[in-house]
């Protein structure tokens, strides 16, 4: 297969300890192309409905995409995909940047399916095309930082590594996975379904070589692209996400207390500057770097070895905090110290949990506290305060470590709300569990279906409009006119979820023109990739991820939506004030162009014939899902 | 009158009339008639503004007064934010 993949899966059963390689079946590339696309798509008839997701039919896959590991600007992407512990038992997916989902292709493989559960701690060993599963007893405990030291020093420094930290051992849902120390697969709680596996890392190492149908062109269209910076390309090579901090606050696209506050009226914007831009690319020691072959280098390092909240790993180097950190830590916490939140990042990383999740939950446990539903005789003695930067990185810590207090938070929101009975419900804002990372829908009103629609709900990296790469044909809209939104809404989904699927880095596709994605899949796979294949198989995968969710029995207009995140009631200061989101108009017509029922959800047979899924119709004719 | 304009770190300042009161409008095109480098980034290919530009006066978004045509006064600040993307 010279065409992007490497024509290879790799099934683990870890109960058996057992291998299984398999052909990837080229048409399951051609129409699903990889990471969530392929994954739901294999794991659809692999996972059977109603599985235990922290239980032994879970499948944990790991899944790149064509143009991973291919000179595409930017194809250092991988998605880790599973049953959702966290979302109500739906489908999960984290897509993440590094180095790892190259180093798997050059491993031998374009995913691993993981399945069963170990008898004891493993990790699994895979170099140039053989795998292994080895004793992991020695590794089982260990932070982030220090098992991949140690795999390092054992292995060699050819390795690239994703693993979970004790976060994901003690199951909580707040964890994540992680690669090159400080790259989380974040969301879905998927660290907890690897915890449950016993699976403590994914080791990989191998010099194989990806195909793909013209690697002259490739180089010619990289070489080209590379000259056509565009779009976001200037503030993310200068600051990475943490770039637009203060304009997020300003213009009431970031959080401010909890999603409750107005903008700069309670984040004013002198403190929003402390945790943005130049104050973060402005501390000391501070270094960029990138992913794999990343022309953009949007990631840092940063050194803080005194004050406060000195770091304790990796001599003091740790990972400038990006913008859902500053943001989630910050403004949502009316917390400027910038410090904190650097400790707090430390924290996350190496105990492997999802940044967002967690700033989230701690900014519900503030509000409690500040409004006095709970007290300093339940949170350990802290002082859950607005700002207080020292509480939230003790709390930190403990979330991470399911200490004290941190274990009624360790699962997220939704649990959390549920085992401090049911207290705060306005506080507690997510949407099915999942924590919603900080961009409000009352500024960008198509993330509202976004967040509420997606197979995955409250996730910003799942398309619609906050992600419009420059030359993407978005037709113009008032965005506060909620009916005749459908059509771009659609096509910006369509486009994110090639882009995710295909392996690719979205800041890669908001910072060069979109004709690169259609020219760049034409070259690694040597079909000819135009806008209306890239709407059609986006709206196959994005049909995809939904059908497991409704042969789950899930029905995402049965899903909560936070006041606050569409303003009912509206804020009444700031820069998104008097608006509410009319999120139902938005989905209803939404609903209608992709041919899904306007109660149910479910795809009519002609949308599932036009898409070629005809597969999926007496699952979905069959499936239990309650009209809303 | 000077009004200034902002965006990141960066300020500059334009000077417009004050009678009739200049508007953000017209501060913008006078901004990239003194600075063209911001003609790219700010200009759509007939010198319009982009519609993609959040603007905000003394910190208010112009959708609350008036937009393009919000009336500006001596000491005002615009603030330009060219991109929002997600991160």
């Amino acid at each position: 297969m010279a065409n992007g993949y490497m024509g290879k899966l790799l099934n683990v059963d870890l109960t058996r300890g057992t291998f299984a390689e398999e052909a990837l079946d080229p048409a399951l590339g051609r129409d699903y192309i990889g990471g969530y696309g392929l994954g739901a798509r294999l794991l659809y008839d692999r996972i059977p409905a109603g599985a235990d997701p922290l239980g032994p039919q879970n499948i944990l896959g790991f899944l790149t995409g064509p143009l991973t590991g291919t000179p595409a600007i930017i194809g250092s992407r991988f998605t880790v995909v599973g049953k959702s512990p966290k979302t109500a038992g739906g489908w999960g997916d984290a897509n993440c940047g590094g180095h790892f989902g190259p180093h798997l292709k050059f491993a031998g493989f374009d995913g691993l399916l993981i399945g069963g559960i170990s008898p004891k701690p493993v990790y699994l060993f895979v170099d140039g095309g053989r795998a292994e599963l080895r004793d992991a007893a020695d590794l089982w405990g260990l932070g982030v930082s220090a098992l991949e030291d140690l795999l390092e020093e054992r292995h060699g420094r050819g390795i690239q590594i994703c693993s979970i930290g004790p976060a994901g051992e003690r199951l909580a849902l707040t964890a994540c996975i992680m690669n090159d120390k400080e790259r989380a697969a974040g969301r879905s709680g998927l660290g907890a379904v690897m915890g449950a596996k016993r699976l403590k890392c994914v080791v990989v190492t191998g010099k194989l070589k990806v195909p793909v149908h013209d690697e002259e062109r490739m180089k010619e269209l990289r070489r080209s692209y590379l000259k056509q910076a565009t779009g976001a390309y200037e503030v993310f090579n200068r600051y990475g996400t943490a770039g637009i901090t203060h304009d997020a606050v300003l213009s009431g696209d970031g959080p401010v207390k909890n999603w409750g506050g107005a903008g700069t009226v309670d984040f004013p914007s002198e403190r929003a500057r402390r945790i943005s831009d130049d104050a973060v690319v402005g501390m000391p020691g501070y270094k960029p770097y990138g992913c794999w072959h990343c022309p953009i280098a949007c990631g840092g390092k940063v050194t803080q070895t005194g004050g406060r909240f000195p770091l304790e790993l990796n001599g003091g180097v740790g990972h400038k905090p990006e913008y859902e950190t500053l943001a989630m830590f910050g403004s949502n916490l009316l917390n400027d110290d910038l410090a904190s939140i650097v400790k707090a990042n430390e924290i996350c990383n190496n105990l492997g949990m999802d940044t967002i999740s967690v700033g989230a939950t701690v900014a519900y446990a503030i509000e409690c506290f500040e409004n006095g539903l709970i007290t300093a005789a339940q949170t350990d003695g802290l002082e859950l305060r607005w700002g207080n930067a020292e509480a939230i990185v003790r709390l930190t810590e403990k979330i991470g470590r399911r200490d004290g207090f941190g274990d009624v938070l360790a699962d997220g929101v939704w649990a959390a709300w549920k085992r401090l009975g049911q207290i705060g419900t306005e506080f507690a804002v997510h949407i099915q569990g999942e924590e919603i990372p900080a961009h409000d829908p009352k500024f960008t009103p198509g993330l509202a279906s976004t967040y509420w629609i997606t197979a995955t709900p409250g996730r910003h990296t799942q398309g619609g409009e906050l992600v419009a790469g420059p030359g993407v044909p978005v037709p113009p809209a008032d965005k506060y006119v909620y009916q005749g939104q459908a059509e771009g809404h659609h096509l910006l989904v369509a486009v994110v979820e090639v882009v995710n699927a295909a392996g690719l880095c979205l800041f890669g596709y908001l910072s060069y023109p979109f004709q690169a994605v259609l020219d760049q899949l034409s070259a690694a796979t040597g079909d000819p990739w135009d806008l209306e294949r890239v709407v059609t198989a986006g709206t196959r995968i994005y049909t995809m991820r939904h059908a497991f969710n409704l042969r789950e029995g899930i029905n995402p207009l049965s899903r909560n939506m936070p006041g606050r995140l569409v303003g009912d009631p509206p804020l009444t200061a700031g820069n998104v004030r008097d608006i509410t989101v009319d999120h139902r108009t938005l989905a209803a017509e939404f609903l209608d162009r992709l041919g899904w029922d306007r109660r149910t959800t479910v795809p009519t047979p002609a949308c599932l014939a036009r898409l070629g899924m005809g597969f999926l119709a007496e699952d979905l004719r069959a499936a239990k899902v309650d009209p809303a | 009158m000077k009004v200034r304009i902002a965006s990141g770190r960066v300020t500059l300042t334009v000077d417009l009339p004050a009678h009739p009161p200049a508007t953000v409008g017209d501060a913008l095109r006078r901004l990239v008639e003194s600075h063209p480098e911001t003609r790219a980034a700010w200009s759509d290919e007939s010198g319009r503004p982009r519609e993609s530009l959040q603007l905000f006066v003394n910190g208010e978004n112009v959708r609350y007064r008036g937009g393009l045509a919000c009336p500006l006064a001596e000491g005002d600040e615009i603030y330009v934010i060219p991109l929002i993307a997600g991160g």
